[in-house]
């Protein structure tokens, strides 16, 4: 199979999984029905037998680039040795998509292996448009922009995260990646209703949807409440599936990732994630038919 | 008013030091908001420790979790990484680890550890990429390491003091340790003079 630029349409059909190093071979083996994969670029630059195995599943799967370390946030400017690096890697898999973070993890030379919060100000949004331009001027290609995870904000914003987004939008015109588990999970942590998020995101601007596991914890900042951790460690949360299949209405039928890095279950366990978000698309695409009919 | 560069380091403060007062006033979520920030403190703690406990087990197999994890929390604090992409986060631990005090009775384990890493990188090499390194050893550190390798560590084990001129070779997993005389690891090394380290 050829792999093209834009493979939404193939994508758009079947949810792909977040494919990561311990269950490669198996999927090399099998080749199972997911519809596409996403990989961490960082986990394959200094692994040139994994990046071989990989090469080799782009000839029968679309592959999507989450990057995890280009740091778009940083007051430091972008590592430019990191996004060459990043480019090649790029050009030799042609991924479907190329996505990362609103979010920064390198200051001062050090990189904190995390994605961290930024403050939503003007100052951040110039850095932002800046760094966003220089990664896409190097890639060749579109730079997707994810929305946070959040457990702690910034009182120095002058516009909220939403506002924010719009705007990185309105100035660059960049695509965004929404991930429907970071907003039920910062809308529990941060005291906002998910379901208005999903309603004021700026939909025409969506190009994949992300689903992934967290892990409720005792919230400290809080005695006695709860916060959730985006550890990725767990099935879908329900309340997380009831927020996708809302995303969906509001979306249309969205590419769709399962994410899963820590605690990694045995891969049916991911592909029977991925054939879930499946059946919930398929839920709502009849429910809209019906509706039509 | 903090600009975003004063707020990144403040964040590296306590992320890495554990200090977030120059931060907390700004932070906001739930009543204690710092210890919102702290989750992102354990997740940069225990992701780097575990990726490097689990670079490094060999090493573990011979000196135990409990003194390899305690000095990778204190490399982890003293020595962040610099790039993203955490498999070559590490490359300094073998002599960090030597110098360490736990360390002070243990004079080959840097010198263990280094080949250990080099073990762990050249396994995932192909024809492409780098796939030889040569390693001078002032102990027999190929034959300890290869009784971790092949399970075969015997109830009691003498470590031998002496040079030995290693030739190591990865491919697609599999690894080849063939021992040099010194003239031959000499006119190896010349032809590749940047694959050695002794």
């Amino acid at each position: 199979m050829a792999i093209t630029r834009d493979a939404r349409p193939q994508t758009a059909e079947r949810t792909g999984i977040g494919l990561r190093l311990p269950h490669i071979a198996e999927v090399v083996a099998t080749r199972p029905p997911v519809g596409w994969l996403e990989i961490h670029p960082e986990n394959f630059l200094a692994n040139p037998h994994g990046l071989e195995l990989l090469t080799d599943l782009a000839r029968d799967y679309p592959i999507s680039v989450h990057t995890v370390g280009i740091s778009i946030g940083s007051a430091d400017g972008i590592d430019r040795d990191h996004l060459r690096r990043l480019g090649t890697l790029v050009d030799r898999l042609n991924p479907v998509l190329v996505s990362g973070h609103l979010t920064w993890s390198t200051v001062g030379g050090s990189y904190l292996n995390d994605l961290l919060p930024l403050p939503f100000t003007a100052e951040t949004l110039r850095v932002v448009v800046a760094h966003l331009a220089e990664v896409q001027d190097a890639l060749g290609r579109p730079y997707v922009i994810e929305n946070p995870s959040s457990y702690v904000s910034l009182a120095t914003s002058t516009m909220t995260e939403l506002e924010f987004l719009h705007a990185l939008v309105n100035e660059t015109g960049c695509r965004l990646l929404c991930d429907v588990s970071n907003v039920f999970l910062s809308g529990h942590n941060m005291g906002y209703d998910p379901h208005r998020y999903i309603d004021e995101f700026p939909a025409e601007a969506v190009a994949e949807l992300h689903l992934g596991g967290f892990t409720p914890e005792d919230d400290e900042a809080t005695p006695g409440g709860t916060v959730l951790v985006d550890t990725h460690a767990h099935a879908v949360a329900d309340p997380a599936w009831e927020l996708y299949a809302h995303a969906i209405r509001r979306f249309g039928q969205q590419p769709t990732i399962v994410e899963w890095d820590n605690d990694l279950p045995i891969l049916p366990v991911l592909i029977g994630e991925a054939a879930k978000a499946d059946s919930v698309r398929e839920t709502v695409r009849e429910a809209r038919y019906a509706h039509a009919g | 008013m903090l600009t975003l560069a004063d707020i990144q380091a403040g964040i590296r403060d306590a992320v890495v030091n554990g200090n977030s007062a120059a931060v907390a006033p700004v932070l906001v979520g739930g009543t204690h908001p710092e210890q919102r920030l702290a989750i992102h403190r354990r997740h940069y703690m225990a992701s780097l420790t575990r990726a490097l406990v689990e670079r490094f087990p060999a090493t573990v197999w011979l000196v135990g979790s409990e003194l390899v994890t305690r000095v990778t929390t204190s490399f982890v604090r003293e020595q962040p990484p610099s790039r993203p992409c955490i498999a070559e986060y590490g490359d300094g631990f073998p002599c960090y680890l030597g110098a360490h005090p736990a360390a002070q009775s243990l004079p080959c384990l840097a010198q263990f550890a280094e080949l250990e890493w080099h073990l762990g990188r050249l396994a995932l090499a192909t024809d492409e990429s780098a796939n030889v390194q040569y390693l001078h050893l002032d102990w027999a550190l190929d034959e300890l390491i290869g009784l971790y390798l092949t399970d075969t560590a015997p109830d009691e084990y003498v470590l031998r003091q002496e040079d030995v001129w290693l030739e190591i070779r990865g491919l697609r997993g599999e690894l080849q340790m063939n021992r040099l005389t010194g003239d031959e690891f000499a006119c190896r090394v010349e032809a590749q003079p940047t694959g050695v380290r002794s």
